[in-house]
C-alpha cells in the first residue's frame, strides 16, 4: 500500500485530496475519503498488522491512545489527515474481535480499557484466574508476587501486572489500601486486615 | 422454537427465571394479540454448539442475546437476529450506526411480586452478589447510601454485616457470626427493586452502572425491576462495542425500545425453547421474542 492510498479525514486534508477522493466512509468521528473503497480495507489491515507488532515482543497491554501512537510511528509517511483516523480503525478492529480489551483501573482508580492481541487471550485469562486463586489462598497479592506467579513473557513488564491487578479491583474481586495517584502495588480480599 | 441466551431472564408465574432454568411445563409470560398471557413451555433444551453464533441486541430498555434465526418484535414486524446484524451500516468504521426499527416492549405487570416470589428474588440476589471470602462469604454490592445497604443486609442477607467500602464503586458486606436480623422487610415492589439496584454501582446520584461481563446480575436485576413496575432507560457504552451499561430510572414506561448496538456473539450458549402455543411472543428481558 502506498501513502497515496491512505484514507484521509476530509476536514483535515488538502482541497486536492478531497477532490481526488473516489470513496467516502465515516471513520470514528471523521468523514474520510480515499481513492477507492479498497483503500479503507487495506489501511485497516495495515493498522492491524502494526497493532499486533506493537502488542508483541514483548507482550504489552496498551491503552487506545498509546496503541494509536505506536501504530502511527510504524506507518511510513503518515500525514496528520490519516493519522487522526487510526483511532476509528482500532475501534473497528476491537468490534471485530481482532483486538481484545480488558477493563482495569488507573492509579487514580478511574476505569479504562487496555488492549491486547487476541493471540494472548488464553494467557491473559489464565493469568487473571491465577491471580484470583492466589488471592483466595493468600488473601493478598502484590506486584512482586505477580511477577513470580505469572509467565515471564507477561510479567516482564510491570505495567502489564498493574493492569491485571487493576482488573481484579474493577470487577470487585479485590480491594486495595493504596492511596489514589500512587499506583496499584497490591490487592487484597475485602474484610482482610491490611498488612503493613 | 426460540433460541435464547441461557442467562437471559423470562417471567414465570413465581417471578423472573433464567431461560436456562425454564423446563417443560413451566408457564412463562407471553404477549398474544396485545394481551399478556401465561403460556406453557412444551420443550426446553440447552444447546451448546462450538461455532454457533448468536446476536446480542443492546437497547435503551435492556439487552438480550438471541439466536440468529430468532426474532424480536419490532414496529415493522418480526426481525431475526441476523436481520438486525445486517441492518448495521456497513460503510461505517469504528462506529455503531444502523437503520434499525424500534422494538416493541412488554408492558410491566399489574401485579407486584407475591411474598413467595419476593423470597425467590431475594435468594437469587443473594447468590448473584456472593463472593468467597477467606473468612466466610462476602456479598459484593455497589457503594450505595447506608439506607440501601441496610435494606439489602436486612432483606437479602438477613444477618448483621460488617461493611467495607472499596475504591472502585464496590462495597462488600461480611456477615457477622452472630446477629441474625429478625426484623422482616415488607416485600413490596419498592423494597424488592431497591435490593436489585443494590447490585449495581452508583457512580453518580441517580445513575447506576454495571460492567458488561456481569451478565447474570444484569439480566436478573433488569427483570426484577420489570416485575416491580420500575421503568428504566439503559445506555450501553461505548456504542461500537459496549463494555458497561448505565441505567437511570424513569417515571413512565415507553412502548418501544431503541436499538443502540448489535453485536454478533460466537459460540453462544443458547437454550432452545418451544412454546405450546403459536402466535405469541415470549417476554424475555422486557423485549418480545418470536419465531
Amino acid at each position: 500500500m502506498t501513502p497515496a492510498d491512505y484514507p484521509v479525514a476530509l476536514s483535515k486534508a488538502s482541497p486536492r485530496l478531497v477532490r481526488e477522493a473516489g470513496a467516502e466512509r465515516r471513520v470514528g468521528k471523521f468523514t474520510a475519503g480515499a481513492r477507492d473503497d479498497s483503500c479503507f480495507d487495506r489501511f485497516q489491515q495495515l493498522i492491524l498488522h502494526f497493532s499486533i507488532e506493537a502488542l508483541n515482543n514483548p507482550i504489552r497491554l496498551l491503552t487506545l491512545p498509546h496503541l494509536a501512537n505506536s501504530v502511527a510511528t510504524r506507518i511510513p509517511r503518515l500525514t496528520e489527515a490519516s493519522r487522526v483516523l487510526i483511532d476509528g480503525f482500532l475501534l473497528e478492529l476491537i468490534r471485530h474481535g481482532d483486538l481484545v480489551r480488558v477493563s482495569t483501573l488507573s492509579k487514580d482508580f478511574e476505569p479504562y480499557q487496555a488492549i491486547f492481541s487476541p493471540d494472548h487471550r488464553k494467557l491473559i485469562d489464565d493469568a487473571i484466574n491465577a491471580l484470583e486463586d492466589t488471592l483466595q489462598a493468600r488473601e493478598i497479592v502484590s506486584l512482586d508476587d505477580s511477577s513470580h506467579l505469572l509467565p515471564q513473557e507477561l510479567s516482564s513488564r510491570k505495567q502489564n501486572l498493574a493492569i491485571l491487578l487493576g482488573h481484579l479491583l474493577y470487577r470487585g474481586s479485590a480491594t486495595t489500601d493504596v492511596a489514589p495517584g500512587v499506583g496499584i502495588d497490591s490487592v487484597r480480599l475485602p474484610h482482610v486486615a491490611p498488612r503493613l | 422454537m426460540l433460541h435464547l441466551d441461557s442467562r437471559a431472564v423470562a417471567i414465570g408465574e413465581t417471578g423472573p427465571v433464567p431461560v436456562g432454568e425454564v423446563s417443560k411445563g413451566t408457564r412463562v409470560l407471553c404477549m398474544s394479540q396485545g394481551k399478556p398471557r401465561w403460556v406453557e413451555v412444551r420443550a426446553s433444551a440447552f444447546r451448546e454448539s462450538v461455532g454457533s453464533t448468536g446476536v446480542r441486541v443492546f437497547t435503551d430498555a435492556g439487552d438480550v442475546l438471541i439466536g440468529t434465526g430468532t426474532s424480536l418484535v419490532t414496529s415493522n414486524g418480526l426481525r431475526t437476529g441476523q436481520d438486525l446484524v445486517e441492518l448495521r451500516d456497513p460503510r461505517t468504521i469504528g462506529r455503531m450506526e444502523g437503520s434499525w426499527p424500534l422494538l416493541e416492549t412488554a408492558a410491566t405487570p399489574n401485579e407486584p411480586p407475591t411474598k413467595e416470589g419476593a423470597a425467590l428474588i431475594y435468594e437469587r440476589l443473594s447468590s448473584l452478589s456472593l463472593l468467597d471470602g477467606s473468612n466466610g462469604p462476602l456479598f459484593r454490592v455497589g457503594s450505595h447510601p447506608k439506607r440501601l445497604l441496610g435494606l439489602f443486609e436486612q432483606a437479602v442477607i438477613r444477618r448483621r454485616c460488617l461493611v467495607e467500602p472499596g475504591m472502585a464503586g464496590w462495597t462488600w458486606l461480611a456477615p457477622q457470626d452472630q446477629g441474625s436480623r429478625s426484623e422482616m422487610v415488607a416485600p413490596n415492589s419498592e423494597t424488592i427493586a431497591d435490593c436489585a439496584l443494590a447490585l449495581w454501582q452508583l457512580p453518580k446520584e441517580g445513575r447506576y452502572r454495571l460492567p458488561l461481563d456481569h451478565v447474570e446480575g444484569r439480566s436478573f436485576t433488569l427483570a426484577v425491576l420489570y416485575c416491580c413496575g420500575v421503568h428504566v432507560r439503559t445506555d450501553y457504552r461505548p456504542r461500537y462495542s459496549p463494555h458497561y451499561v448505565d441505567l437511570e430510572l424513569e417515571a413512565t414506561s415507553r412502548p418501544h425500545a431503541e436499538i443502540q448496538a448489535v453485536a454478533a456473539a460466537s459460540a453462544a450458549l443458547l437454550t432452545e425453547v418451544t412454546l405450546s402455543e403459536r402466535g405469541c411472543y415470549m417476554v424475555v428481558s422486557g423485549l418480545l421474542c418470536g419465531q
